[in-house]
């Protein structure tokens, strides 16, 4: 790096800083975060490292499904560009645990106790769903599915090849949210069982491709 | 039974020849009528059968070994294909199939399978039509299985040993057993299934380790139906061996009413599939009350 600059906003500026933008505009949101990308680099810096305390913007369940959606908005720049890294904080003593469960689930990694899922961007405008996916993840993961909204440009494909469990309730989850988008899910390089387990359920929404 | 509900027929013969000439007309009066027709018979039965049948019959045969080596692969092929033909026009479902009791002792299991289909589906439009080759049955099994059908027909021959008389209530197959010796994993106070994945885990690690992924979905839909249905805990237990691996998971909970549970089929969204699924990736699994209260499910996986 040419040379270093700092910028510190505390909790309460970093609140007035997001606003009620999470509900009304993240797409803007996120482009602004963009934008202080190339602005750092028109300056001469190699990239832009943002490390927020977003806990004053989820307090709520519906804030934090707004907010879900501007992770993971996030999470593609991120992954596109190549030149930002993040890395969200959270007050454990102020949230629950399912909540910090459900953020954590929308990040590449979550410190300390990492979540028993990650549903993240992945290149070519994939997701990747990787861990473990069971009964007691299910709010979790319909929560996150929800708040993404994967279906933007027709099916979603996700990357399942680091997908280590998925019980039939999470592939019954996935193929209702498929359903009542009249779309598709595609789950490429998952184990075999994920197939068999497809074709038990009936999940017609659900396709598993392997070799992809 | 209702008129337009389940029809369960036994249809003694020892004649392939005259049965196989009687069936294809029957499949070809069906096929005329907007019945879709299954049949699933033994070989040299079914291509008889295929040569009586006329050229524009509409009928699905299915192999006879495939879907009658286990009862639950019977039920899942009866199961799709009753509701796939229902879901597309078909006004009835005939299914015609020949299962090969062998005098074993598992034989009580299709016993129990015929009178589980007399339950599950009770209500559909399905006939299902079970033949029963006398040259090969012994006379208790004639004799439970037309305690199990609700219509018998064909000839019994005169010296026939059979009462006519047979107690349902013995045609219980006999849940799982399990080694006598200690056992290799067990594991108390499960509150979700991913702590019962990762004890087990440490056994598969041994040498099970082709078995990893059929063993976690098996584990996991018992032990989230056991914390789900039961009183939230549930007990788990291992024995490995060279073959494979037993599973047993337990709850105290108010015990699994539905005797024909680990038979019957999913039906969104009034009944989950976890046993189902778990009965399929097994290769054996009973269901059993435990005393004083609670479910028992036992599975063999190899």
């Amino acid at each position: 790096m040419a040379g270093r600059q700092v910028v510190v906003l505390d909790r309460d500026q970093t609140t007035a800083f997001y606003g009620d933008r999470p509900t009304t505009d993240p797409d803007g949101l996120v482009r602004e975060f963009a934008q202080l990308v190339e602005d750092a680099i028109a300056r001469g810096y190699t990239g832009l490292a943002v490390s927020v305390d977003a806990t004053g913007v989820v307090t709520s369940p519906a804030d934090r499904a707004a907010f879900a959606r501007v992770e993971h908005l996030a999470d593609r720049m991120i992954r596109s560009s190549g030149t930002i890294t993040g890395m969200c904080l959270y007050d454990a003593e102020e949230l629950s645990s399912d909540a910090l469960d459900q953020l954590g689930s929308l990040h590449q990694s979550r410190w300390p106790f990492d979540t028993a899922f990650h549903l993240c961007a992945s290149g070519d405008h994939r997701l990747r769903l990787d861990g473990e996916l069971d009964h007691a993840s299910l709010e979790a993961l319909d929560l996150s599915w929800t708040a993404i909204d994967p279906f933007v440009d027709g099916d979603a494909v996700v990357d399942a090849s680091k997908l280590d469990f998925v019980d039939q309730r999470s592939l019954r989850v996935l193929d209702a949210h498929a359903a009542a988008a009249g779309h598709r899910i595609i789950l490429c390089d998952a184990k075999p069982i994920v197939e068999r387990l497809v074709e038990l359920v009936d999940a017609r929404h659900l396709v598993v491709l392997n070799g992809s | 039974m209702t008129e337009d509900g389940l029809h369960h027929l036994a249809v003694f013969y020892d004649d392939p020849a005259a049965i196989a000439e009687c069936i294809a007309q029957t499949i070809e009066h069906d096929s005329r009528h907007g019945t879709a027709v299954l049949v699933c018979l033994p070989e040299t039965l079914a291509d008889a059968v295929v040569r009586h049948c006329g050229p524009d019959v509409d009928v699905t045969f299915l192999p006879a070994d495939n879907r009658y080596a286990r009862p639950i692969q019977a039920m899942r092929g009866l199961w799709d294909f009753t509701t796939k033909a229902l879901d597309s026009g078909a006004t009835r479902v005939h299914s015609i199939g020949q299962i090969g009791f062998s005098g074993a002792a598992n034989d009580v299991e299709w016993h129990w399978y015929e009178r589980a289909v007399n339950d599950v589906f009770a209500h559909l439009p399905l006939t299902a039509t079970c033949l029963l080759d006398l040259r090969q049955l012994s006379p208790s099994n004639i004799e439970r299985a037309m305690a199990t059908h609700p219509v018998v027909k064909g000839d019994l021959p005169p010296d026939c040993a059979v009462h006519h008389e047979c107690d349902l209530e013995t045609l219980v197959p006999a849940p799982l057993a399990v080694p006598t010796r200690p056992v290799d994993l067990s594991v108390d106070d499960l509150t979700d299934p991913r702590s019962a994945r990762r004890a087990l885990r440490q056994v598969l690690d041994d040498g099970h380790e082709h078995l990893a992924d059929r063993a976690q979905v098996i584990v996991s839909e018992l032990v989230t139906n056991a914390i789900l249905h039961g009183d939230g805990h549930a007990t788990l237990r291992c024995w490995t061996d060279e073959a494979g691996l037993t599973v047993q998971v337990s709850d105290d909970g108010p015990g699994i009413e539905d005797p024909f549970a680990s038979l019957r089929p999913p039906a969104l969204p009034v009944r989950g599939a976890g046993l189902w699924i778990s009965h399929l990736e097994a290769t054996q699994l009973s269901v059993a009350r435990r005393d004083p209260h609670g479910t028992v499910v036992t599975a063999r996986i190899d």
